[in-house]
């Protein structure tokens, strides 16, 4: 049995021992009765206690150099009031959080987004944000304070602009004094001479009121007004890091495989523990939603058939769309001179483009609370994910030049019931509760 | 870091992946135009019956501590972590390490630090590419490297990112005026 034949022979017998996993190695194989010996901790090969104690625990999240107030707590107590603040927008009703609702897993719910207008793509949600390398389905955005920046001014989002916002947060006093605390005061924007009521550039559409209003404003004044701005997606992002999920059953299981609290073993139904192997064996899940958010943080086909919008070609756009953003990681905005970016933005020719599409891996913590999926919202369940990926039936061709990675798995129903056990078991939505509202004081 | 490297060793066919990867990375684009999906891969050109060459670069691009003894290789590396690789003509030679620890991050920018040889000769003045290639998925690297060349053959490769799991090979390609060369090497991440 090839199982056992691996357990013997696996080369990692010294790490499974030296970490005090010896134990285990006396369980049984799958399908047999536990050895009455030993205790039957976990049904995982020495390989897959490996790979187990590389996907856990989640580290904190990396620093951002871009940001210089990432960690600086009054920063994010700043966004987070704008965060849930519903004044910034052209309806006056629309904040982050009406689609960012941290009771529906930070997303809406939706299969499109929608709030002035539809938009073709389903919200992401926040869980883990900062952990992640790119923005956006399609990666158009390289910081998560830049990302902040583009709802306000999304006319399908927002509809806002970054004047009227400065102008609406020195209004009040104390948005304004928060403001004032972290990043000094915001500019004089009273004088309507210079500023006017609303101003922003809107690409691709020179002859709009606000990109008019927007060109004739001095140079200096602009600039003064985009440095703001830009704080303003510093703070939101102070904030959004918070938002960080990595207490889930199975972290608590390898957990308690590394040593930790033995209750730990109770966390992870066998069900889960198979589907775990299938996520990093046979179905090779692994080779994309890799390391310990679930994502490489890159973009990939999975081909899955596009929805009604279609023709969504992801990737290569976003690619553009972050080349030319005056607030991408190379711009004076960010606050490491653009030591970041030099390395970031630094792309390889690409060819030509086809369909299908390519989009960022979502990473697969609390997944389980944030259906609908796919960039479209057009798969409902997490059993219908994992059928597609187990069948590939209905499954869109890859473009000439596309990467071929997916084969169908032919996983039979109670695997794929395993794989769903799995990501179930990935769900950790413990936050402390005042980060859920607008701050307190 | 070593479980890993002799993981990548295990590994077995490499002359015939690596042959194929070249004859994919070479033709008549441009040279910085990686393939997003190589044509298949050519019946193995056995033109001259033999692949001497290719056998020992290989041979010698498996394993981190040995020089390959064929004419043109570099004298033997001082430092463990250096791979080695004589190209197919057998009088250009590569050979890197990483810098910083000798391990190749998965999915985390690193630097090489390259030596070329030419003749045995240490190789000033040459164009040197690098690009990375999945075989088995059909895609490059997601970021664009650079290249500074340091002097006295010398070159350091800057922002590599090997970003998934897998079989990778990195292919060498050393320009001298008209003339192109490139050598593959094959890790297993
Ligand atoms: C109308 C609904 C809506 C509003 C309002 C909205 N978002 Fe989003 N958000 C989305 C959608 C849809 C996406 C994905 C869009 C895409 O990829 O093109 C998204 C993506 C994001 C992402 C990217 C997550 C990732 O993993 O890449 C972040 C971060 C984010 N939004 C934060 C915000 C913030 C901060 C605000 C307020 C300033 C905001 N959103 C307002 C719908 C919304
Ligand atoms: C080729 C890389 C790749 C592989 C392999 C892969 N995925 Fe995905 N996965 C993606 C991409 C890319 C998306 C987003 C696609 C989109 O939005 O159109 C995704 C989306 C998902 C989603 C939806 C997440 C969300 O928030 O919408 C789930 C769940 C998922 N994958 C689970 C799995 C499982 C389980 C496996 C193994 C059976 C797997 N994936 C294998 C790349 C991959």
């Amino acid at each position: 049995m090839t199982r056992r034949r691996r357990l013997r022979a696996g080369r990692c017998l010294g790490l499974a021992a030296a970490l005090g996993v010896a134990a285990m190695l006396g369980a049984p194989g799958r399908g047999q009765e536990p050895d009455a010996s030993g205790p039957a901790q976990t049904l995982w090969t020495p390989a897959e206690v490996e790979l187990a104690l590389e996907l856990s625990p989640l580290p904190e999240p990396p620093p951002d150099p871009t940001n210089a107030w990432y960690e600086d707590p009054a920063a994010a107590a700043l966004g987070q009031a704008l965060f849930y603040d519903r004044r910034f927008s052209a309806d006056g009703r629309t904040a982050c959080a009406t689609c960012h609702d941290p009771s529906q897993g930070w997303t809406d719910g939706r299969r499109l987004a929608k709030a002035l207008a539809f938009n073709p793509r389903n919200t992401m949600s926040l869980w883990n944000v900062a952990y992640n390398r790119w923005f956006y389905w399609d990666g158009r955005k390289d910081t998560l304070w830049s990302q902040a920046l583009a709802p306000f001014e999304d006319p399908r989002e927002h509809g806002f602009d970054r004047v009227a916002l400065l102008r609406a947060i020195a209004a009040d006093e104390d948005l304004a004094a928060r403001y004032a605390a972290v990043f000094g005061p915001l500019p004089d924007l009273s004088d309507g001479e210079r500023f006017p009521d609303h101003a922003r550039p809107v690409p691709g559409e020179e002859t709009h009121a606000h990109a008019r209003a927007w060109a004739a404003m001095a140079p200096a004044d602009r600039e003064e007004v985009d440095r703001h701005f830009a704080r303003v997606g510093k703070a939101i992002a102070a904030f959004e890091r918070q938002i960080v999920s990595r207490d889930a059953p199975f972290d608590r299981f390898v957990a308690a495989l590394r040593g930790g609290d033995p209750a730990g073993f109770d966390a992870l139904p066998e069900s889960a523990q198979r589907g775990f192997a299938l996520f990093v064996g046979e179905a090779r899940c692994l080779v994309c939603h890799d390391g310990p958010n679930f994502t490489d943080g890159e973009f990939h086909s999975n081909l899955f058939p596009a929805g009604e919008e279609g023709g969504d070609l992801g990737r290569p756009r976003g690619v553009r769309r972050l080349l030319a953003d005056p607030f991408n990681a190379s711009s004076r905005h960010a606050d490491d001179d653009g030591a970041t970016g030099r390395v970031k933005l630094a792309f390889p020719p690409r060819r030509q483009a086809h369909p299908p599409g390519e989009f960022k891996t979502p990473g697969l913590r609390n997944v389980a609370r944030t259906a609908p999926y796919m960039h479209e919202g057009q798969v409902a369940t997490l059993a219908d994910v994992v059928r597609f990926y187990s069948t590939l039936e209905g499954a869109a061709q890859p473009g000439p030049e596309g990467e071929r990675i997916l084969r169908p798995l032919h996983l039979s129903e109670e695997q794929q019931a395993d794989l769903v056990a799995f990501l179930e078991a990935l769900t950790d939505e413990s936050l402390p509760p005042e980060l859920l509202g607008p701050p307190a004081d | 870091m070593p479980a890993r490297r002799s993981r990548a060793l295990r590994r077995a066919p490499l002359p015939t992946l690596a042959l194929a990867a070249c004859a994919a990375c070479a033709g008549p684009r441009s040279p910085d135009d990686v393939p997003r999906n190589p044509a298949p891969p050519p019946p193995v050109s056995a033109g001259a019956g033999e692949e001497p060459a290719w056998d020992e670069a290989l041979a010698a691009a498996g394993e981190p501590t040995e020089a390959a003894d064929t004419a043109g290789t570099p004298p033997p590396p001082v430092d463990e972590r250096w791979r080695v690789a004589p190209a197919e003509s057998g009088n250009l030679a590569v050979r890197w390490r990483p810098v910083g620890d000798g391990a190749v991050p998965r999915n985390e920018p690193f630097a090489l630090d390259v030596q070329l040889f030419r003749e045995g000769q240490p190789l000033s003045g040459a164009v040197l590419r690098v690009r990375g290639w999945m075989p088995d998925h059909g895609h490059g690297l997601v970021r664009q490297p650079t290249v500074t060349e340091l002097g006295d053959g010398n070159y350091r490769v800057d922002n590599l990112l090997l970003h998934m799991r897998g079989l990778w090979q990195l292919v060498f390609d050393v320009g001298e005026g008209a003339e192109r060369q490139n050598v593959v090497f094959e890790l297993e991440l």
